[in-house]
């Protein structure tokens, strides 16, 4: 009878338990590309930088995945002077993509930027430092 | 009140102690030069004054404070234009050493004025009026007029000569000084006084006139009479014999008898230990009576001893303290002077409020607090921690609009720092020093400084960063 109670509590959390691993090894890919640019011109990056003229008016933040084995999503999070500025969630597919997300600059936006490149879970996966400049 | 006069002698330095010493000699000399003149009881005028204006001023009388203030100071003036000629004498005095440390001081020896006793007496005798002047300590010129200068050793012989009725030099006086006859014919000042017995004749007047103005001692030998008279300290009164002008001379001379000397001085002690008192009451008058208001703005120190916390931020960093005391301790003090320490208690992360009291303050001695603004500091203490943060670059100006900054390497890419926990955490990149981007044209390499709050530090290097850059037509791209 004790046995019988113990398993009653025991199995659901084994079986989320696993569940949760299973679904975190099962999504992989590899960063091929990040970068900041002016333009993304046919699917490319143009004028990839790491100081821009505030006169741009708009950066990109581009990304490529390769060898991704299931739909997901990452994010690219926007920081100006360590302050957040927008969290942009994209989606990513199977087996190649490349996605990208932008922001307007005005004049006030000089100073240091960094976009955070986050998988599903929130963890790091890498930071592209630039800054804004006259 | 013993509190009081202990915090006062507390505020006393070598300085002080020297200032009032050498005044009190300053004055102890004006006591010895001009002791037994008129100018003396003068000053001592000008003394009581001057004690009565700073008793009135301390009760708050403030007119009559003013009034006798004003008293002094015309007293002074005429002080000097009255007596011109007594400090004229006293400082024409041949010996330097008269007017600086010298007691008293020995003009003839004793085998000289025994020549002039026996003279004297002779003179008396003889019927032959005589006017002898024994200048005392100080110079006698100022006061005499005419005469032939003789330089010549004191005798009797000579003496009779000189005052001989028929003689050239016989109405006027001779002067001795030390063991010669200086002058003859000399023309004394005559006295005013009118209650003079009548058979005193010019001569008596004469002698008296002098003794009236300075310290000499002047004998007179009575040409009517031949009685031998003493004019002395404003008073004339005759001798009867040899003996008693031997006692006299001796006295002014100061060949006087060793009671007489230890009597003198024992007067100089008193006289000395005096002046000292008074120069102390008045130093401290001057200097520590004149309660006085100042502001200064002084910086919170803060004791902690806990060293993994640490001050995040202190509110505010100084504090104005309005002081009393002395003005002369007032003007001289400074920031150094004064320290406002608050000792941490609860040495853990938080804020706190600190009142701020007298007990925080060390301050000079006879200074006191007033008041304190603000009276309390708010403090921020927080855990120390180390974390490691990469590096970015400040890029700043005008970038060329022909290029393109396309790849920026640091190094090295992070730095390992120490500091307040809340502050730390709370960073995720430590920036740069401002970097310009005016000049740049091509690919290259420069060394800029890492910008940090103060409340950090780098940890196991130094705050140079290098910064690689690559830079590439912007028409290439």
């Amino acid at each position: 009878m004790k046995i019988k109670l113990i398993l009653k509590y025991t199995i659901p959390f084994f079986i989320c338990f696993f569940v949760n691993l299973c679904s975190s090894t099962i999504f992989a890919y590899v960063l091929s590309n990040a970068t900041v640019c002016e333009e993304v011109i046919g699917g490319k990056p143009t004028y990839s930088a790491v100081v821009f003229p505030s006169s741009v008016k708009s950066i990109y933040c581009y990304t490529s995945f390769k060898n991704i084995d299931k739909e997901g999503f990452i994010y690219h999070v926007w920081y100006f002077r360590d302050k957040l500025v927008s969290k942009i969630k994209l989606k990513i597919k199977p087996p190649n993509w490349a996605t990208m997300s932008k922001v307007y600059i005005k004049d006030i936006d000089i100073g240091p930027w960094r976009v955070e490149i986050l998988n599903e879970s929130g963890k790091l996966i890498y930071v592209i430092r630039f800054s804004v400049v006259e | 009140m013993f509190d009081s006069l202990k915090l006062l002698l507390s505020t006393i330095t070598v300085r002080d102690i020297i200032d009032i010493v050498i005044n009190s000699y300053i004055l102890f000399r004006i006591y010895v030069l001009f002791y037994g003149t008129a100018l003396f009881r003068a000053l001592i005028g000008i003394v009581i004054l001057f004690v009565c204006q700073r008793i009135s001023s301390n009760f708050g009388l403030v007119m009559t404070s003013y009034v006798i203030q004003g008293i002094i100071t015309i007293a002074l003036f005429v002080l000097v234009i009255a007596f011109r000629h007594e400090i004229r004498g006293i400082l024409q005095t041949r010996n330097i050493g008269d007017i600086f440390w010298r007691l008293s001081k020995k003009r003839i020896d004793k085998s000289s004025y025994q020549d002039i006793i026996d003279a004297v007496f002779s003179l008396s005798r003889k019927r032959i009026g005589a006017l002898i002047v024994i200048p005392g300590k100080y110079s006698v010129s100022p006061f005499v007029t005419g005469g032939t200068n003789i330089n010549s050793l004191i005798s009797e012989e000579l003496l009779e000569t000189i005052f001989m009725s028929k003689g050239p030099l016989h109405d006027g006086a001779v002067l001795v000084d030390k063991n010669r006859i200086t002058r003859a014919g000399v023309v004394l000042p005559l006295s005013e006084e009118e209650e003079l017995p009548s058979y005193y004749g010019t001569r008596h007047r004469a002698a008296l006139g002098l003794s009236e103005v300075c310290d000499a001692l002047v004998i007179v030998v009575s040409e009517e009479r031949g009685e031998v008279s003493i004019a002395h300290e404003r008073e004339i009164f005759p001798i009867q014999d040899k003996k008693d002008l031997k006692l006299l001379l001796d006295s002014h001379l100061g060949n006087i008898a060793k009671e007489k000397v230890d009597k003198q001085y024992l007067r100089f002690g008193i006289a000395s230990i005096l002046c000292f008192l008074v120069v102390t009451g008045v130093w401290f008058t001057f200097t520590r009576g004149q309660t006085t208001f100042s502001s200064i703005e002084v910086p919170v120190e803060i004791i902690k001893k806990a060293p993994d916390i640490d001050i995040v931020s202190t509110s505010p960093n100084n504090v104005k303290l309005t002081l009393s005391g002395p003005r002369v301790i007032l003007r001289s003090i400074n920031v150094n002077d004064i320290d406002l320490i608050v000792k941490i208690k609860d040495e853990k992360p938080g804020t706190y409020i600190y009142d701020i009291t007298s007990k925080n303050l060390s301050l000079p001695p006879g200074i006191k607090i007033v008041k304190l603004d603000p009276s309390r500091v708010t403090i921020k203490l927080d855990r120390i921690i180390t974390k490691i943060i990469p590096v970015q670059v400040n890029w700043v100006g005008k970038l060329n609009p022909d290029i393109l900054i396309t790849k920026c390497v640091v190094s090295p890419k992070a730095v390992k720092l120490r500091g307040p926990r809340s502050l730390l955490n709370s960073l995720s990149t430590v920036y740069t020093e401002p970097v310009t981007v005016d000049n740049i044209t091509k690919s290259g390499e420069l060394i800029t400084r890492i910008h940090l709050n103060p409340s950090l530090h780098v940890i196991g290097m130094g705050y140079d960063i290098t910064v690689k850059y690559e830079v590439k037509k912007r028409a290439s791209d």
